[in-house]
């Protein structure tokens, strides 16, 4: 273990200094509870009441965007009262009683609000500027926000307008393709409420989450957002990405930060919206696996080959009169006679020919169409003084596969209130429920049951024997395996995870000075996560049931000042400086039994089962963090600016010796079209030139790993009884500290023509050190691994976001954003001793490598050269192989093949570049959405073990019939054997289950239409829009399987994501949606 | 205000004695190496823990039917397998490798995990204080034995393997060279069961699975037993040379002459425990009883109980997909060759049908509510480990699996005692014969006179009693001669070099002698070298 001697003096010294900070917020803190307690009872609204009472006139106008077009649906409401209206669909706008000294408000998602006085003037025209272009935007930095024009960071904002302009379930589904340097990658496949994974700028870390840190209104580190969040929900999402950004999430920071804003309550008219939709999924691709003429093909060249490769086990063999006891004539329940429609020879013992009785595709049968939809409804609206919102959403997703759902139900509530004119109160309240089926590793069935057998069979004894009304395995024919058919699996096997979640935060605003204000939040996150799972008594065993019960306590108190200040006219600060404890603590309670007499209770009655030793276990633990931050912005003259951050953050989770860390960042940004110089070129309508340095850090361990265990174990078999013993269980590590990352940035922001074009360009570089490593430590001496700070990681890559406004002028309108992203990882430094780590080398699997001067996510593998020829027997023999064996290089030449000694890096599960092309259009009424995703220079692995190498164990692909022949000796798929037979077979991961999983995907095609305004009024509503969408409509790989991207559940892994085992399949999806304004 | 200051100064003091622990973690889930054992509970618990491997014996090796008993009998060149899964082709080949399935790594692990809980035990247990001293030595007895029957298995199966006999206190150790297996049977294994035979351990049999003296005596016999042999004997005439890592081994012939007081010393003890079981009465299904556990000619067993933890081998040993039994698998990977079972007597007990292997059963009510016969099987399968209940009711067993039991004890007897004589020591005939014909006369076949007993007859009489129960590879490897296979009896004996077993398709040379260092640990561990003639090697090797 490494051991650096520690400078304490400068900590000490800082402590102090933190500890002297700490109570002066706590003296603010708490003076400012008093005040509140003391004076919420005289809260009075007495200021409104004289400006709606005064009398004034009428004022109208047009509201339009700067292009001229006309705005319909825009909120127009006198300042601090309730009168407003909405404008109409040429954008005019008219209200009564506005007095003269009145200010009017205008707002519409998507634009910049504005103030205008009104002066006297009866008519007020306003151009509002559109959020996500409008260069004064403001973006979220954590802690605060900043003017799009001041911020140094990387910082993407994605407006709700933008992120919801297709139908999706997760906040991950809405970000696809729309911000570069963001990689969400489906993992589920299809799989209802499957979540994605997102990485931002790469991995950081092979043993660690790279999950990004979701921060909710405030809540830092809320859990199950993508599963939980409702994206109707979402106001606007801003993604932190450089370490100016995210340096102020300190030890949470280095995966880059997914700030989210939802929705609140407005000032003005009441508004009511409504959106929904429903949805039919319906299966793209397919997995091609035989028919039931092919399997019986495969059978007789089996066993025909079978001596071959091995002694053959008769009994398996019931080709005819050569067979065993039992032959296709004595097998009624699977073979009828042949009716000259089989193309296959299959004689019984009685000499007659037969065929299968069945020929099912399982495809068809558990893959359906499927019908979601999707609900939401909000209420927003409020005053000056106070506003609120509420909102519930309903989400059922059907999958295509039987019985497959997620179900989610949301409610928020928010309300903000001016207690005094220099207090501001804010607070929500969420919950979320969502449910998912268990849907692991199920859809293998359907490619390794085989045709010949049925769902059930016939309640017919006389012709099905002991097989009459049962369910169809792969056993019924003696040669398969017991693989129950999906169906069967559906019925017997089943298991819901619930998540439930409850948010809240209470935000106190004081404006101590014009210029210095001071917040304090107390949030919380409690998160509930239920599994129950059954598996039935049929399904080969006693029934087995099971709960899992877990929760999780979140809650955070922040406590930080800002100073707001222009010296000068030219020096504009911006300076926070703060506090915060947050602490997480959960408990895990699991049970279960087994042993039911039927299948009544499933998990509904544990202790119906008569399990000698039910299964009962429990745990629980914490952990904390302390932090002080502070940041503060400088800007001369709006040309100069400069950010400077600093957090502190003490983890539990770490060594005695180092629980705290300190992580800084610097930025610098010139906005060059300030300068006169720039300014005279018409064209360049925005210029700034960014770089930023600093530190983030990572402490995604599990608590306690510091520690070293003795482990109990108390069903030690000893005679009749059994008895409890303890034993070393952990390696521990007194030493072990936050892993960093250090990141470099330099980006240009470019606007031309207006801002008719706009274009960030971003290159970067991260070097993550101290990485937080499970080391792999002899088996002999140790457990076998222990978490140290071992190892680097480098990131580096560009980043190219594109917006233009194609077409702006009269109708028709067609902006274009445009995403690229690159990011090439490598690992540099990997354990004490830089061995090479390898993951899941045993067969069946996709072996992925961590090795010094590669990427995170390698595959390793064999080069498989095709089969042994006739012509290559003697070379053949040396490795104990025949012609037809499949054929593999021979790295060392030692007349060996094993993995590790003749393997190499074969393929990525990381691609080189990730493209959004999204396309908007509108005209008139109508309007159009296009989002186009290109991914290129990625590796998938789709594991044939089973289906290929392991012939005639069960079910098998089609492409087995390509196998090598005599007559075809060219193959990458050994001659066929019958595994369950007495014959062998070779399987290893390697360069025939990888293939290119670059692809071309339309992700989202969208045609909306909105009412007429005047037909809106006539039906009393002020906004109504009706869209077909489709989603995943085509899709162009190379690749097998059912989807380029994600993973089998069962086999995932967050470092190398393409690992396919027959994955649950992507549908395409349609649907039809509208959205009200009432 | 006074008010305001007071509530503001009770808040301050609140706040920060919170702030005191707010970092500190308190594991409340598992005890810590900094608890502390004083409790004769505390005692138990301490010298239970490192029983906890032994059950282990059947645990899986990775993929489908391939257990760790398969993984000690497929190199022998005499079991077979009708399927492909656990990669039995690899043995018949000779391409076997380190990273074969989970072959070595998990038996590896589970062997290195039993060294450590011993080491933590008795390194716990020596320092307890207030706990009274014939307790204390007779917990120390037991958990030496296990530590000491760990290593055997260790060194018998690998050669040299890195010693280490106390808790690791610093990773930055974690990484040790193979030590001489010399030195470790010298200075680890024999030591602790010599221990345990002097400790205050009971000198009576073991009836609930806990070590006794007569556990750690049979132990120690076959450990001297073992010793008298290979590759004790070469190592012992040049210690400095790397056998496991050149294969330069030469010596053949057994016994061995040097071995003599190894031979001695093993008499010593088996003659102690001669006697103190019979095998009048007792039948072949009593070995595949789990009431019969820990009883009649039993010695010393891995634990099972049903439901609680069950016997993973059991269902190996079935008939592939036969349907017989209530199990989900009927792996049929746990089968001796047909050449094998060709060389019993065919008027031996043991091979008469549902004695030791069967051909016939009926099908599971699982399949068939009314039993009818099922298809006969290609071949015999293994009958020992059919554990009727398990098979037919429940699908979980609790069978024991015996790592010594009488007949085995009775069987080493006979060949300490004739290797002895074959060494000049004055022997009665009767010492020689009266252990096999024992075993002989339970299963109904001649006795033998002394002079009709040569290493053919003990090792084939060893073959046909003790078949799968994990013993045939030592008994290769210490005498370095290997059975051939015939037809009503076994043809003769061959050296181990040069000998081509039925199944396979070359002869075993030197490499054979030991097996592949673990993959995981060649990755892991830097000063850790590869067997002669194995993959993967170490880095530089």
């Amino acid at each position: 273990m490494k051991k650096k001697p520690i400078p304490n003096m400068g900590r000490n010294l800082m402590l102090k200094k933190i500890s002297r900070f700490m109570k002066l917020c706590l003296l603010i803190f708490v003076m400012t509870v008093v005040q509140v307690t003391a004076n919420v009872y005289s809260l009075q609204a007495g200021e409104n009441l004289t400006a709606s009472q005064q009398a004034g006139k009428k004022v109208s106008g047009k509201v339009t965007d700067l292009s001229g077009g006309s705005l319909p649906g825009v909120s127009v409401v006198v300042k601090g009262t309730t009168n407003g209206v909405i404008t109409d669909n040429g954008g005019n706008f008219s209200l009564n009683n506005v007095p003269d000294n009145a200010t009017l408000q205008f707002s519409f998602v998507g634009m910049k609000a504005q103030e205008v006085a009104v002066g006297g003037k009866s008519t007020v025209n306003v151009q509002l500027a559109e959020e996500t272009i409008g260069i004064e935007e403001v973006v979220a930095i954590g802690y605060g926000t900043v003017k799009k024009s001041d911020a140094t960071g990387a910082v993407n904002a994605v407006a709700a307008t933008r992120l919801m302009d297709k139908p999706a379930t997760n906040l991950g589904q809405a970000l696809q393709g729309k911000v570069s340097g963001v990689q969400v990658i489906n993992m589920g496949g299809g799989i209802p409420g499957g979540n994605p994974m997102i990485r931002i700028r790469g991995s950081n870390s092979i043993n660690t989450n790279n999950d990004p840190l979701f921060v909710v209104d405030g809540i830092v580190g809320v859990g199950n957002v993508l599963s939980n969040l409702n994206p109707d929900d979402i106001v606007s999402t801003d993604i932190l990405k450089d370490a100016s950004a995210t340096a102020i999430y300190g030890a949470r920071g280095a995966n880059g930060v997914v700030l989210i804003t939802t929705k609140r309550g407005v000032a003005g008219q009441t508004q009511v919206d409504y959106k929904g939709s429903v949805s039919v999924g319906v299966m793209q691709r397919h997995l091609y696996s035989m028919t039931s003429e092919q399997l019986m093909y495969t059978y007789e060249q089996a066993m025909a080959n079978g001596t071959k490769y091995g002694t053959i086990n008769s009994t398996k063999d019931f080709r005819g009169s050569t067979g065993g006891s039992q032959s296709y004539s004595e097998m009624p329940w699977l073979f009828i006679p042949n009716d000259g429609t089989f193309s296959v020879n299959l004689t019984g013992k009685d000499g007659k020919q037969y065929m299968p009785r069945y020929n099912n595709n399982w495809e068809s049968i558990v893959f359906k169409p499927s019908v979601s939809q999707n609900h939401y409804f909000d209420v927003r609206g409020g005053n000056d003084k106070a506003k609120y919102s509420v909102s519930i959403g309903y989400t059922n997703q059907q999958g295509i596969m039987k019985d497959s759902y997620f179900k989610r139900y949301n409610g928020s509530l928010t309300g903000d209130v001016k207690v005094f004119k220099w207090l501001d109160l804010s607070t929500q309240l969420g919950f979320m429920q969502s449910i998912q089926t268990y849907d692991d590793g199920i859809t293998r069935s359907t490619a390794e049951v085989w045709p010949i057998v049925p769902i059930t069979y016939p309640n017919d004894p006389a012709t099905f024997g002991i097989y009459a009304s049962r369910w169809g395995t792969n056993a019924d024919f003696n040669v398969g395996e017991q693989w129950y058919n999906i169906i069967f699996r559906r019925n017997q096997n089943f298991g819901l995870t619930y998540r439930n979640q409850a948010t809240g935060s209470m935000v106190l605003k004081a404006q101590i000075t014009k210029d210095l204000s001071f917040k304090s939040d107390f949030s919380f996150d409690f998160n509930n996560y239920k599994y129950d799972y059954y598996s039935g008594k049929f399904y080969g065993g006693d029934g087995s049931a099971s709960m899992n019960n877990n929760y999780g306590m979140y809650w955070q108190n922040q406590n930080y000042f800002n100073y707001d200040k222009t010296f000068g006219g030219d020096h504009t600060v911006n300076a926070m400086v703060g506090l915060s404890w947050s602490r997480y603590k959960y408990e895990n309670l699991s049970a279960s039994n087994s042993v039911f007499f039927t299948n009544f209770y499933a998990y509904h009655n544990l202790g119906a089962g008569a399990a000698a030793r039910p299964g009962v276990g429990s745990s629980d633990g914490f952990n904390a963090l302390a932090s002080y931050f502070a940041r503060a912005n400088y800007s001369y003259k709006g040309k100069y600016m400069a950010t400077f951050t600093g957090r502190m953050d003490g983890s539990s989770r770490f060594g005695e010796n180092s629980k705290y860390g300190f992580f800084p960042s610097a930025a610098l940004a010139w906005k060059a079209s300030s300068e006169d110089f720039v300014k005279n070129i018409a064209a360049i309508s925005n210029l700034k030139i960014r770089t930023s340095v600093g530190k983030t850090g990572n402490q995604e361990i599990g608590s306690y790993v510091t520690q070293r265990y003795v482990g109990v174990n108390s069903s030690i078999a000893m005679g009749t009884t059994s008895l409890t013993g303890i034993y070393p269980s952990s390696v521990g590590n007194p030493d072990l500290k936050w892993e960093t990352t250090t990141q470099y940035d330099g980006g240009i922001d470019l606007g031309l023509f207006k801002d008719r074009i706009t274009l960030s360009f971003d290159v970067y570089r991260k070097q993550t050190t101290d990485m937080l490593l499970s080391v792999p430590l002899p088996l002999s001496t140790t457990v076998g691994s222990v978490t140290e700070n071992y190892g680097s990681v480098q990131n580096q890559g560009f980043e190219i976001e594109l917006n233009t406004r194609n077409i702006a002028k009269g109708d028709l309108k067609w902006n274009t954003t445009f995403t690229l992203s690159n990011n090439q990882n490598k690992i540099t430094a990997l354990g004490p001793t830089g061995a090479p780590i390898y993951v899941q080398l045993g067969a069946g699997n996709a072996t992925t490598i961590y090795k010094i001067g590669y990427p995170i996510g390698s595959f390793f593998g064999l080069n498989r050269l095709g089969t042994w020829s006739t012509s290559e027997a003697a070379e053949a023999a040396r490795y104990g192989m025949r012609p037809g064996d499949l054929k593999f290089y021979d790295k060392n030449n030692d007349g060996k093949i094993d993995l590790q000694s003749d393997g190499d890096i074969i393929g990525n599960a990381f691609p080189k570049f990730i493209v959004g092309f999204n396309n908007t259009f509108s005209y008139k009424n109508f309007d159009l959405a296009i989002d186009i995703a290109i991914v290129q220079g990625v590796n998938k692995a789709f594991i044939h073990e089973s289906a290929e190498d392991r012939q005639l164990v069960s079910g098998g692909l089609n492409s087995t019939l390509t196998a090598w022949r005599p007559d075809n000796q060219n193959s990458q798929v050994a001659q066929i054997r019958p595994g369950n037979g007495g014959a062998y077979y070779q399987s290893y991961a390697d360069t025939h289950m990888l293939s290119d999983a670059s692809f071309i995907r339309g992700n989202n095609l969208t045609l909306g239409y909105t009412l007429p305004g005047s037909l809106t009024k006539t039906i009393k509503l002020e906004k109504v829009r009706f869209y077909l969408s489709a989603a995943n409509f085509f899709l162009i790989t190379k690749v097998e399987g059912y989807d380029p991207e994600g993973s089998s559940l069962d086999k995932s892994f967050a470092t190398a994501p393409n690992s396919d085992k027959y994955q649950y399949p992507n549908p395409s999806t349609y649907s039809f949606g509208v959205n009200v304004s009432f | 205000m006074v008010m305001r200051y007071f509530i503001l100064l009770a808040a301050l003091m609140i706040g920060f004695s919170g702030c005191k622990d707010f970092l500190v973690e308190k594991p409340t889930g598992s005890l810590t190496d900094k608890s502390t054992y004083t409790s004769d509970e505390d005692l138990t618990a301490l010298t239970m823990g490192p029983y906890r491997q032994l059950p282990n014996w059947t645990g899986g090796a990775t993929d489908w039917g391939n257990n760790l008993p398969q993984t000690l009998e497929f190199p022998t060149g005499e079991a077979w397998t009708v399927e492909a899964h656990a990669l039995y082709w690899r043995f018949q080949t000779n391409q076997v490798s380190g990273d074969l399935l989970d072959d070595f790594n998990n038996q590896w692990n589970n062997w290195f995990t039993g060294v450590r809980d011993a080491n933590f035990s008795i390194q716990m247990i020596e320092g307890m204080t207030g706990i009274a001293s014939d307790k204390i030595s007779k917990a120390l007895g037991e958990v030496k034995t296990l530590r000491a029957w760990y290593y055997f298995n260790l060194v018998r199966y690998w050669g040299d393997v890195p010693q280490i006999t106390k808790i690791l206190e610093n990773v930055a150790d974690a990484e040790l060279p193979r030590t001489s297996l010399k030195k470790i049977y010298d200075e680890v294994i024999i030591p602790d069961l010599e221990f345990a035979i002097a400790s205050s351990l009971t000198d009576t049999k073991s009836t609930n699975g806990r070590i006794t003296k007569y556990s750690a005596r049979a132990i120690l016999a076959d450990v001297y037993l073992t010793c008298a042999g290979y590759p004790y004997q070469e190592v012992n005439a040049t210690p400095t040379k790397e056998f496991c890592v050149s294969g330069a081994w030469t010596m053949k012939g057994y016994p061995v002459a040097t071995g003599k007081v190894f031979l001695q010393k093993a008499k010593a003890q088996l003659d102690i425990l001669y006697g103190k079981w019979s095998l009048a009465g007792s039948t072949y299904d009593d070995l595949r009883n789990p009431s019969k556990n820990n009883q009649g000619e039993f010695i010393f067993q891995a634990q099972y109980l049903s439901g609680v933890t069950n016997n993973g081998e059991i269902p190996c040993a079935l008939p592939l997909i036969s349907h017989i039994s209530m199990y989900g698998d009927e792996n049929g990977t746990f089968i001796p060759s047909m050449n094998y079972i060709n060389s019993y007597n065919p008027a031996d007990k043991r091979v008469q049908e549902k004695q030791f292997f069967f051909t016939t059963d009926n099908l599971s009510t699982k399949y068939d509510p009314t039993q009818s016969p099922a298809p006969k099987f290609d071949r015999p399968y293994l009958y020992k480990l059919y554990d009727t209940d398990a098979i037919k009711n429940t699908a979980k067993s609790g069978l024991n699996w015996t790592f010594y039991r009488y007949a085995d004890v009775l069987l080493q007897l006979t060949e300490v005692n004739w290797a002895l004589k074959t060494l000049g020591d004055a022997i009665s005939d009767d010492d020689i014969t009266k252990g096999i014909n024992e075993v002989r006369t339970r299963a109904l076949l001649p006795t033998y006179r002394a002079s009709d007993i040569s290493l053919k007859e003990i090792m084939a009489e060893r073959a046909y009693e003790l078949i799968f129960e994990s013993k045939m590879l030592w008994d290769q490897r210490r005498t370095r001669m290997c059975l051939i296979d015939g037809s009503g009896t076994f043809a003769g004996i061959h050296d181990f070099i040069g000998h081509k077993a039925g199944e396979f398709s070359f002869s075993f040379g030197p490499m054979n002698l030991i097996s592949p260092m673990p993959g995981s640990e060649i990755l892991n561990n830097k000063k850790c070298l590869q067997s002669f003639g194995y993959l993967p090697k170490q880095v530089g090797q």
